[in-house]
């Protein structure tokens, strides 16, 4: 592996404390990613996929250990320098595609332009350039209320990727949608690995996602239980 | 993120959610509407008022009525001519003119085809001079010299039926030592006719028939005198002499002094505006309080999109901000629709004046034509707009900053 380290991560753990009861949902994961893999994490419900993606993104702060984006330790930053990292350096894609319904398709993908001070003009050629990578130009006025799941979350992988972030993290992207619907999604996230170089962690149970990794690791507990190469290994 | 662009997006929000939107303005639009409203016809009233009373102003005049309390029998019924004797001879005073006021009908002479009512006023024309010499300008003719028993001069009338030099006969209208009303008719000879004066003071002359006191009171076999007319050698002088003569009679007389009257309007003006002031801001408490129900409720149901924008990156400012512009559009257009519906609103009520005259009785004083024109000045305007803004935002204060120190994994999780 030659390319660069992007994010690691040390001895990541999160506990929920719940009144007197703590639930241990992250228990001391350490994870490296480079530049342009495209990792993904396995597990059943509950085993704390949703609580280490939350934390590799900056959207929580771990209990314990230490997250780093391109050698920068998240937890030295500020709340507003963490909200930048979410606008400038990841970008989530959900499984409820968690749109702005009152937005069309183009209005949330250019959110994050406006997030972060693109001048208008630039956000349109921008956000034409997204909608038309993942196949819906002829989608660009409608409303989340108007669009299929699958075009929905189209729709949140443009706009995951509108700030050019260095890391794209899905959380189930699959779970809401059918399965031929989920396999096109699956081909996207590829594709927009492949041509673009993107890195991308996904966290799911959908095994059909090990097909386009390049490394599939385990989790259960809040612990990693098992790393393997994927079938889409192009390292 | 751009103020432009937080804008814009609360606006997208709001047109989201018109109901609720139309719902939170009801109460700015209510309370301004009042606000305004009430402001507008109380400025209103208040420039009516003044410039009736100041284009009368005359603060070197003040004058003596019997003070006579029906309830009481406190007070003097009427007044003598010893009165305004004495008073003419006190400090500080120039002249004291007594007169009798009457109604009458003029006509001419020998032609009954056109006549007018007007008011009769009996006063010694040499004093009439002496106080009103500045106002009385003749349009024909002039003072009667010398003065006749049935010499007159008549005040500024619409209807031209009458000139200088007319044989006029007056019907006179009066109240009898039994009580009864009687009329009697009496001919003078018009020396002059006095331009339009458009004012009133404590002798209104446009309308008015002069005629000398000791005429008006042989005709009509009557010698008590209605009012004592002061003026005094210098305005400043004006208060003290008031008091003097309430204090001579020991208070059986009531004193007229027009800055006196225009201090009491005044203060009379300022506990309204209080009122105004006190309403005004129960009505726009209100309206803040349903404000922040409501963005209470609205962040509670937009948990999950400030889950969203946070997640996107937006930090907590950029998320208070977009509440607080909801807010502020809200106070804006509220305020704005409060504005113009309170301005309806008061030229409506402003309209039915007369009415309210009527009902109360006091065509005497602000006559029958008594319409109000609402007054909005562009300070109101902009302070009304200006404090729909402020309260708004001041009340949306709390909600947004609940909406910004919401914890970003739990909102997304929010259902
Ligand atoms: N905010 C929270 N408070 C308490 N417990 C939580 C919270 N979020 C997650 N958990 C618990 O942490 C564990 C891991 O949750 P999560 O990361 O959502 O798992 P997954 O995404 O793999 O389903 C679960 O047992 C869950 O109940
Ligand atoms: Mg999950």
């Amino acid at each position: 592996m030659s390319s660069a380290v992007i994010l690691e991560a040390e001895n990541l753990q999160r506990i929920y404390k719940m009144g007197s009861v703590e639930v241990g949902a992250l228990r001391g994961v350490d994870l490296e990613v480079h530049h342009g893999e495209f990792v993904v994490i396995l597990g059943v419900s509950g085993s704390g996929k949703s609580t280490l993606l939350h934390l590799l993104g900056g959207l929580d702060r771990p209990t314990e250990g230490r997250v780093l984006i391109e050698g920068e330790d998240l937890s030295e930053l500020s709340d507003n320098q963490l909200a930048d990292v979410r606008l400038r350096k990841v970008g989530f894609v959900f499984r409820f595609f968690n749109l702005m319904p009152q937005l069309t398709a183009r209005g949330n993908v250019e959110l994050p332009l406006f997030l972060a001070d693109v001048p208008a003009q630039e956000a349109k050629t921008r956000s034409t350039e997204l909608l038309d990578l993942v196949g819906l130009s002829e989608r660009r006025d409608h409303r989340p209320m108007e669009l299929s799941g699958g075009e929905q979350q189209r729709v949140a992988i443009a706009r995951a990727l509108a700030n050019q972030p260095k890391i794209v993290l899905a959380d189930e992207p699959t779970g809401n949608l059918d399965t031929a619907t989920g396999a096109d999604i699956i081909q996207l996230l590829r594709e927009v690995n492949e041509e673009q170089r993107q890195t991308v962690i996904v966290v799911c149970h959908d095994q059909r996602l090990t097909s386009v990794a390049d490394r599939v690791i385990e989790m259960r507990d809040g612990q990693f239980v098992s790393k393997r190469l994927g079938k889409g290994g192009k390292m | 993120m751009k103020a432009r662009r937080i804008l814009g997006l609360a606006w997208t929000n709001m047109k989201r959610r018109k109901f609720r939107t139309s719902l939170t303005a009801l109460g700015i639009i209510i309370g301004i509407m009042a606000t305004v409203s009430i402001s507008a016809l109380g400025t209103g009233f208040r420039e009516e008022v003044s410039t009736r009373l100041l284009q009368g102003f005359e603060p070197d005049i003040i004058s003596v009525l019997p003070a006579s309390d029906l309830l009481t029998s406190w007070g003097f019924d009427y007044l003598t001519l010893y009165e305004a004797e004495d008073i003419a001879e006190m400090e500080g005073v120039e002249v004291a003119m007594p007169i009798q006021v009457r109604g009458t009908v003029l006509y001419h002479v020998d032609d009954d085809s056109n006549h007018v009512e007007t008011r009769l006023i009996g006063a010694n024309f040499t004093k009439l001079q002496q106080i009103y010499g500045h106002r009385l300008n003749f349009a024909e003719g002039g003072m009667p010299d010398p003065v006749e028993n049935n010499s007159a001069i008549l005040g500024f009338l619409s209807e031209p039926f009458f000139h200088a030099g007319d044989e006029v006969k007056a019907n006179i209208l009066f109240r009898n030592a039994t009580g009864g009303l009687e009329f009697v008719n009496h001919t003078f000879t018009l020396s002059g006719i006095l331009e339009e004066v458009g004012y009133s003071g404590a002798v209104p002359i446009d309308r008015s028939l002069f005629i000398p006191l000791e005429t008006c009171s042989e005709i009509h076999n009557y010698e008590w005198i209605d009012a004592i007319i002061v003026k005094v050698e210098d305005p400043s002088l004006a208060g003290d002499v008031a008091q003097a003569i309430r204090d001579y009679y020991f208070d059986n007389v009531l004193v007229l002094v027009p800055s006196q009257v225009i201090e009491t309007l005044d203060g009379i003006f300022n506990i309204i505006n209080l009122f105004l002031v006190a309403i005004a801001s129960i009505a726009l408490l209100v309206a803040g309080v349903s404000i922040l129900n409501i963005m209470l409720v609205s962040v509670m149901e937009r948990t999950r999109e400030i889950g969203i924008m946070k997640a996107l990156g937006a930090r907590s400012r950029t998320v208070l901000f977009q509440f607080l512009a909801e807010a502020a559009i809200l106070g804006f257009l509220g305020g704005l629709i409060g504005i113009g519906l309170g301005y309806c609103l008061a030229y409506v009520l402003g309209q039915l004046a007369p009415r309210l005259v009527s009902a109360l009785g006091l065509e005497g004083i602000f006559g029958t034509e008594f319409y109000l024109s609402p007054v909005l000045s562009i300070e109101t305007f902009l302070f009304a707009l200006a404090f729909a803004v402020v309260i708004s935002i001041l009340f949306a204060l709390y909600p947004a900053r609940k909406a910004a120190k919401l914890d970003p994994v739990r909102a997304l999780r929010y259902e």
